[in-house]
């Protein structure tokens, strides 16, 4: 009985023609998903600009970034945990309770007004992980528990609203401007430039595109799967919290209803810029885009004077059903 | 120098001995084949090697040390890897990503370095001759290319003992050779390599030593020079070896029976994705036909494929002279044919449902009026069922799960003949359950077919299908290789006639083609 | 025990690499017919509570008290039971408070076609809602949440825009009225449909094809399509019905309200759905659908409420309790998947 196998010389096989179109095409596809969104902000706001002339004035730009940066913050937070495969539906409620959270510390100084939503906003984080991590618990329950847990207990610290008698320096840590570009703006793009160097090129990155894409594997591989989560909870209340304390130096109060929602728009954020709620894929630009985007809905819709603000949410639900479909029709195709 | 051996393991779960007494060594530089049908025991081996599962009894020594693992990363760490079937890697992201995940390269100890990673996992790749960008995404590769990436990265983590469980099965035939070239390249660096696989050629081109399971128990330990392919295979179907030449078993080659009137099913031309190639059968009214073949031969895909399971990509399959277009399997039943999947647990049973609403699951149409479930004749169908074949439950309101293997595989096929179909299509319906239900089984399957119903079924045992059956029907690698009857024929005929078969693979080389 | 999310999100859309298993689970397992503590949980906990009430809430026997308690649940009540249902085939179903939503606006755009149209009309277009969720699900195999939370914000923003995110007022008499006042014997009239329809949501579940095409595809949907169910037209069907449901549930909310209020009504209320059929038992990992106690956790989660506000504790603490009720409850069906 020979052994052995004629020794093959390790040639290189083309690969058939029609494998390298169906190749170059799946590529093309991972492409949209990823820059799609980017490339429809961008289109839509040069359009946008040729009929509203004002909208692409640098005021607007403006307003518009700043208004979105709350929504921006914590989808930042919710693009993280939907990459490591999991969401979180208690960040609308953290903002809330973060907003007053800094509203009763604002007296204490900037560092108490930031510090106190950001801790607490990490220690929700962390009760959510551990439950899901420890206690095994899924994380739509979870963090939907979270969600009206914190709404109560906003609710019952604040009432409807605190008003920050004397915001000083913390109502201008969010409304000061440095070089003419304002505050919450360059925190929106600092927090994301920041974030897309730790989820691309850090340990902890890989950790979390690895525990999204396939958690069984990353366990084989080595990953610290269990670790991974806590963190990326804690990251995604942080986020929240941080987010609630930029909102009340902004109103100068502390809403515990505000953020109402943003649970919700924060993940439709993440779906639209092409972040794959099935874990696993998504970039921060993306993700800023799709934020971006909604935030431009709402703007338009202030332009056009005529139009009622309700048609904003028609608006934006409407562009998540054609990005989902589009979404689920691409990973098809990537797939086949 | 024996690196690793496992001495007289055994393990059991519940009742169930998976191993019973197993033994295996591997010295350094030595490439040992694991061999054995399905539910031999090869895959609670390797769990228990690499740390997945605490075996019961019998040891494990690593340089002569007792050693015991209780996690695959304690197992690795002292230089035991295993690839497993399933690729363990992740797919949305890079080659480089996935070869370096939790050891990149850093630059001031917390940025990953994407530059040197790329050029680490390039000289890696092409080390082990793999012609692959690594930056490409890893679910844009074929699986073969990505299983082995996946063998690159284990062995490259510096392991001593490497265990590839049926690493070909997604491979061409190029990438085959790649492979080879890997393990080739393992067996010069000293490393002990345990290869699993049902490729009989690929056992004897590569391992120095081959090891067979069967049953829990090693069925035959032998160097690969001294073990003739006949003495293999019939260690792993459970046979002893009779030398008989081959011509005299084959005695009916079944060509005069397309279009037969009595034929109940009628398959022509059946493809899919290359694991069901050109499949044609027939069985006829009242006959009960076996489709024999070692384990990937193409007998599961060829059932769902005729069921509708799987979509085939060519093919016509005739139901009682009915052709049937775009099969699915409410089609199936509807016209007649009823199938039972191998897999019966995430196929099979609804485990938190009753008896009654297992047993009752295909028949729910035929019981119900206006789209309302009749209770009495379910009841009265479930009873019946339930006491024709001998189904041992504790009321047909328990749940399912509380019946054993066997009675819960009663059940299933009481959901397959509730649907009153001309044919029944029963994949392996005897596996992993005890002897007694297995003989109620047999007995059902005979009255089956004495009541004119047709019958296609398969088997891991060759014994028990050839005693089993009419008509046997040999796959192999998805094509039909031969059509014998087993009337006064006996297992060794067959078996024979399999191991005739497999002296001549597509593959192998051309010093081992012709019959023995 | 797998984690709850990946079933719902990899499923029906999802890719089978998740569905690696490492080792195995043991078989058999304890029988899920009997009932146990587990089960019998949420009506341990409603009684527990109603005598509470009884004995300590001042004001809690008044009729008026019961009364108004019970037009507050009917609606929930409803959408419960369609999300019982989606829950039951592994699925969920957010988009049923927005439909609620959209149903009032329908009501409140077509007054002046008379109130029979504009009820017809919003539960005709609760039904198109929850038609197209299961085509998204079946069909294109989008996963359920995914496809119903995209189906939230858009029913929500179409209501907003068909009622200019203005309140309607609705007429003082004529159906609409009747349907938010009408008691029989005490009883809210509202209340005796939901009840009727909890009932036949029973009969349903447990007598007819669709309800036991329903669970066995939420049980192992592998084994339902070798079984020749027909597994799409099950999903379509289930996200149909739940949609009619909240298409019911919103004209009920609206009546009460006395308005039709695109930002006021189903606000969230996917949620205490969700909350409703968990507490109930039905797992969601599918396969089991708990009609009566979908009810029972309805009523649990009203009365709560109610006798945080009548003992005039801080009404949001309600909200913190009701929280802690959600992952008690889940937490005992932990070994139940």
């Amino acid at each position: 009985m020979s052994a052995t196998l004629p020794a093959s010389p390790r040639m290189p096989r083309p690969p058939p023609a029609a494998h390298r179109g169906a190749e170059r095409r799946q590529r093309l596809f991972a492409v949209i998903q990823a820059r799609g969104a980017t490339v429809v902000l961008i289109v839509a706001a040069l359009v946008a600009g040729l009929i509203f002339p004002a909208f692409l004035k640098p005021e607007n730009i403006e307003d518009l970034t700043t208004a979105a940066s709350f929504l921006g913050l914590v989808t930042l937070g919710q693009t993280f945990v939907i990459i490591m495969g999991g969401f979180d539906l208690s960040v609308g409620s953290m903002i809330g309770l973060g907003t007053v959270l800094a509203a009763y510390a604002a007296p204490y100084g900037v560092l108490a007004a930031f510090g106190a939503p950001l801790a607490a906003g990490a220690l929700v984080g962390l009760v959510n992980g551990l439950l899901i991590v420890k206690a095994r618990m899924a994380p739509f329950i979870v963090t939907l528990a979270a969600l009206l847990a914190l709404k109560g207990l906003a609710i019952v610290l604040a009432g409807e609203s605190l008003i920050i008698a004397d915001p000083g320096l913390f109502g201008r840590s969010a409304n000061g401007a440095l070089f003419g570009v304002g505050n919450l703006t360059i925190i929106l793009l600092a927090a994301y430039a920041v974030a897309a160097l730790v989820l691309n090129r850090t340990a902890y990155g890989s950790a979390v595109f690895a525990t999204g894409g396939n958690e069984d594997a990353a366990r084989m591989l080595g990953v610290a799967v269990d670790r991974t989560k806590l963190l990326t909870y804690m990251l995604s209340g942080t986020m929240a919290g941080l987010s609630g304390a930029l909102l009340a130096a902004h109103l100068s109060s502390g809403i515990s209803s505000a953020g109402n929602g943003y649970e919700l728009q924060s993940i439709a954020a993440a779906v639209i810029g092409g972040v794959l709620l099935t874990g696993g894929v998504g970039t921060l630009l993306g993700a800023l885009s799709g934020v971006l985007l909604l935030g431009m809905i709402e703007n338009i819709i202030n332009q056009i004077g005529s139009l009622s603000a309700a048609f904003q949410g028609l608006a934006s639900g409407v562009f998540l059903l054609v990005a989902v479909l589009v979404q689920s029709g691409l990973t098809r195709q990537r797939s086949s | 120098m024996v690196l690793l051996e496992a001495r007289h393991i055994a393990k059991s779960f519940g009742h169930v001995a998976a191993l019973r007494d197993v033994s295996l060594e591997v010295a350094a530089g030595e490439i040992v084949g694991l061999l054995g049908e399905n539910g031999a025991g090869k895959s609670t081996l390797i769990k228990i090697l690499t740390g997945l599962e605490r075996h019961d009894a019998g040891d494990i020594l690593l340089d002569g040390r007792s050693v015991a693992f209780s996690s695959p990363r304690q197992a690795q760490d002292a230089g035991i890897a295993a690839v497993y079937q399933e690729i363990n890697l992740i797919p949305e992201r890079s080659v480089a990503d996935n070869l370096f995940i939790n050891r990149a390269p850093r630059v001031a100890g917390l940025f990953i370095n994407r530059r040197q990673m790329i050029s680490d996992a390039r000289a890696l790749l092409s080390r082990y001759g793999l012609d692959v960008d690594p930056a490409r995404t890893l679910r844009t590769l074929g699986l073969g290319t990505q299983q082995l990436v996946s063998i690159i990265r284990t062995v490259s983590l510096g392991a001593r003992v490497v265990i590839l469980d049926e690493p070909t099965s997604a491979l061409s035939a190029h990438e085959v050779e790649l492979l080879f070239g890997i393990v080739r390249t393992l067996r010069e660096e000293r490393v002990g390599v345990i290869y699993v696989s049902h490729r009989l050629s690929e056992c004897y081109a590569l391992c120095d030593r081959m090891t067979v399971l069967r049953d829990g128990v090693v069925a035959l330990t032998e160097a690969t020079a001294r073990l003739p392919r006949a003495r293999l295979i019939a260690a792993m179907l459970g046979r002893e070896l009779v030398e008989r030449s081959r011509s005299a078993q084959v005695v009916a080659n079944d060509g005069a029976a397309a279009g037969s009137s009595d034929n109940v099913l009628h398959v022509e031309h059946l493809n899919w994705r290359r694991q069901v190639v050109d499949v044609g059968l027939d069985v006829r009214k009242g006959e009960v036909v076996g489709l024999a073949g070692l384990l990937g031969s193409g007998r599961t895909e060829t059932m769902k494929a005729i069921y509708g399971a799987v979509t085939p990509d060519s093919g016509t399959v005739t139901i009682m002279q009915h052709r049937r277009h775009r099969a699915t399997p409410a089609r199936s039943l509807q016209d007649g044919l009823a199938f039972l999947s191998e897999d019966r647990r995430s196929e099979g049973i609804f485990s938190h449902l009753t008896v009654a609403e297992n047993l009752s699951a295909s028949m729910l149409r035929r019981i119900a009026r206006w789209g309302i479930i009749s209770r009495q004749r379910r009841d009265a169908l479930v009873s019946e069922y339930v006491s024709r074949l001998g189904v041992k439950t504790g009321g047909s309101d328990a749940p399912i799960s509380s019946l054993s293997g066997g009675n819960q595989q009663k059940v299933l096929i009481g959901r397959a003949l509730s649907t009153d179909p001309s044919v029944v299509m029963l994949d392996d319906p005897t596996r992993g359950i005890d002897v007694g239900a297995k003989a109620e089984i047999h007995r059902t399957i005979a009255d089956l077919a004495s009541h004119g119903m047709g019958v296609l079924v398969t088997s891991s045992e060759l014994e028990e299908l050839v005693d089993t059956t009419d008509r046997l029907v040999v796959l192999d690698e998805g094509r039909v290789v031969d059509t014998l009857a087993t009337a006064g024929h006996h297992a060794d005929d067959v078996l024979a006639v399999i191991a005739g078969m497999q002296t001549a693979p597509s593959s192998a080389p051309a010093a081992e083609a012709g019959a023995p | 025990m797998k984690s709850f999310s990946s079933t719902l999100f990899a499923w029906p859309g999802g890719r089978q690499m998740r569905r690696i298993s490492i080792g195995t689970t043991p078989p058999g397992g304890k029988p899920s017919r009997v009932p146990n503590l587990r089960d019998l949980s949420v009506y341990l906990a409603l009684v527990l509570l109603i005598i509470f009430d009884l004995v300590l809430t001042p004001g809690f026997r008044n009729p008026f008290v019961v009364r108004s308690l019970l037009f507050e649940a009917a609606p929930v009540v409803l959408i419960a039971l369609g999300q019982s249902l989606a829950i039951g085939t592994r699925g969920i179903d957010l988009s049923v408070g927005s439909i609620m939503a959209l149903s009032s606006a329908i009501i409140g755009i077509s007054l002046g076609f008379g109130q029979n149209v504009g009820i017809a009309g919003a539960i005709f277009g609760g039904l198109a809602c929850g038609l197209l969720n299961g085509i998204f699900i079946a069909i294109f195999r989008i996963a359920p949440l995914i496809s119903s939370l995209a189906l939230l914000v858009a029913a929500r923003g179409l209501a907003q825009a068909l009622l200019s995110g203005a309140r309607v007022d609705l007429p003082m008499d004529g159906p609409l009225s009747a349907l938010g006042q009408i008691t029989i014997m005490g009883v809210p009239v509202v209340a005796i449909v939901a009840l009727a329809v909890a009932a036949a949501f029973a009969f349903l579940v447990r007598r007819t094809l669709p309800g036991q095409y329903a669970i066995f595809v939420g049980a192992s949907r592998e084994a339902s399509v070798l079984a020749g169910h027909p597994v799409r037209a099950t999903l379509i069907f289930v996200y149909g019905l739940s949609g009619l449901l909240a298409g019911i549930a919103g004209v009920f909310a609206s009546a009460r309200l006395g308005a039709a209020d695109a930002n006021y009504i189903g606000v969230q209320f996917e949620l205490d759905a969700v909350a409703a059929a968990v507490i109930g038992g039905t797992p969601l990992s599918g396969g089991r659908i708990a009609v009566a106690g979908t009810v029972a956790g309805v009523l649990l989660l009203t009365i709560l409420d109610a006798t945080f506000i009548m003992n005039n504790v801080n009404a949001n603490f309600a909200q913190i309790l009701k929280a802690a009720f959600i992952v008690g409850a889940l937490y005992m069906q932990r070994g139940r998947a």
